[in-house]
């Protein structure tokens, strides 16, 4: 008697160990499916997100007429003034275009502040030193503006303006002071080079000379703002601008973008929603 | 007078009622365990769909796509180098087609690695934009791609 009851509890007890398994094993595969479908959907916004900053990237490249270099200690950007190429044009047409494929489950919305900002004056944010590279069109003006937030983020400043003047001299209507400046000016038969340590307001003054006809005289300012602010406005003629800005904080992590909350991709049936901007370099 | 006590038998077997509650006793704790390991066999049967594979399929698509949009392969709009680093990154046990569209003037382009349809399976896709520069024009695309087990 007491034999067939412990065979019986002990069959019992087996197969309640692997009922109870079977349960456990299903729970966890139902679990895992959860986790899938919400992997998934990262997954997708992950790639739009990827897709996007690549393609903004791209474009930038190929129609900012704009060349950007980081290095540990110091930021190299260079382009032409005025700017003429069809940059504002086809960033529109790429907003209209990526906002019209993805308007369905997957929506992403450019914010429209920023993106005009961007196309109209294609702002540059070095960070994470806080320096803002950014260009001022007014009519038919065209400026470099760079601003940091703090006036210790750039040790000095290097200015290499490349023209096709016959002749070049430069005026510093400045004060003495901390910040080193070096221009450089490049003209058809040579370059002048000044360097000087001054205090954040004045004026640095590139006069150049064409004598071909019709012979012309142009020029060049490097408005010096306090608390610490350059910008440097175009002439007439067409002129290559370099700017190296020397960081006070060396940085592998230095990275150049657009301005922050450039666009939102939202998934419409579920709550996952990413504000991201692309990095340039 | 001595009386001789008997048991009655409630059945004519020959070993009487012991027999017959071990039997049956027997037989129900069999039929207990019998349902509990069909119930646990259709769990675990349930269990062996495993999502996992599903998102790695996905994963390998997406990073395919990735990669020719970084090497420009998409933006070249060569359909036999497409065709071609597909066969090349894509692991041997899947099959994959691409179908790019977009502003570009050429028709819509197509690459994969097998005419016949995938059947009842399940089949993973997506889709990549990218950016095209053909001389002094730009162009935008979208590559959308499925992949499925062969």
């Amino acid at each position: 008697m007491k034999k067939g009851v412990m065979i019986t509890l002990g069959m019992l007890l087996l197969a309640s160990i692997v009922f109870s398994l079977g349960v456990l094993v299903f729970h966890n595969t139902a679990y895992s499916n959860e986790r899938f479908a919400e992997l998934a959907l990262f997954d997708r916004v992950y790639e739009l997100d990827s897709s996007v900053s690549s393609n903004l990237k791209r474009i930038f490249e190929y129609e900012s007429g704009m060349s950007v270099t980081v290095k540990n200690n110091s930021v190299e950007l260079g382009e032409t003034i005025p700017r003429t190429t069809n940059y504002a044009s086809v960033m529109e047409n790429y907003r209209d275009y990526i906002e019209n494929t993805y308007n369905t489950s997957l929506v992403l919305k450019f914010d429209n502040s920023v993106f005009n900002s961007v196309k109209n004056q294609m702002p540059l944010l070095i960070k994470p030193h806080g320096i803002l590279y950014t260009h001022d069109v007014s009519g038919d003006s065209d400026w470099i503006s760079i601003t940091p937030e703090s006036t210790t983020s750039v040790l000095n400043y290097t200015f290499k303006i490349n023209t096709t003047a016959d002749a070049i001299t430069m005026s510093w209507y400045t004060t003495p002071g901390g910040k080193t400046i070096t221009v450089t000016a490049n003209y058809k038969n040579g370059q002048v080079t000044q360097t000087n340590a001054v205090a954040m307001t004045g004026v640095i003054a590139v006069n150049m000379t064409y004598t071909n006809p019709p012979a012309q005289a142009d020029g060049i300012m490097l408005l010096l703002l306090p608390p610490e602010s350059i910008t440097v406005s175009r002439g007439t003629n067409h002129v290559g601008v370099e700017t190296v800005l020397a960081l006070n904080a060396a940085s592998d992590q230095t990275t150049v973008s657009y301005p922050d909350n450039m666009y939102n991709i939202t998934f419409q049936d579920s709550n996952i929603t990413k504000t991201s901007t692309p990095r340039i370099a | 007078m001595s009386y001789i006590t008997m048991k009655k038998h409630y059945l004519n077997l020959r070993f009487g009622n012991k027999g017959f509650i071990l039997s049956l006793d027997a037989a129900v704790a069999i039929f207990v365990v019998f349902i509990m390991i069909a119930i646990s066999a259709f769990y675990i049967g349930r269990a062996n769909e495993d999502p996992l594979p599903k998102l790695q399929m996905t994963r390998t698509g997406a990073d395919i796509m990735a990669i020719l949009d970084y090497e420009k392969t998409l933006e070249s709009l060569d359909q036999d180098r497409v065709a071609s680093e597909i066969k090349t990154l894509l692991p041997p046990n899947y099959q994959m087609r691409v179908v790019i569209n977009g502003t570009f003037p050429a028709q819509v382009m197509t690459a994969e690695t097998t005419t016949e349809p995938p059947g009842e399976q399940l089949i993973v896709g997506g889709k990549r934009s990218f950016v095209i520069r053909n001389e002094s024009n730009e162009y935008f695309a979208t590559a959308n791609y499925w992949m499925w087990l062969k």
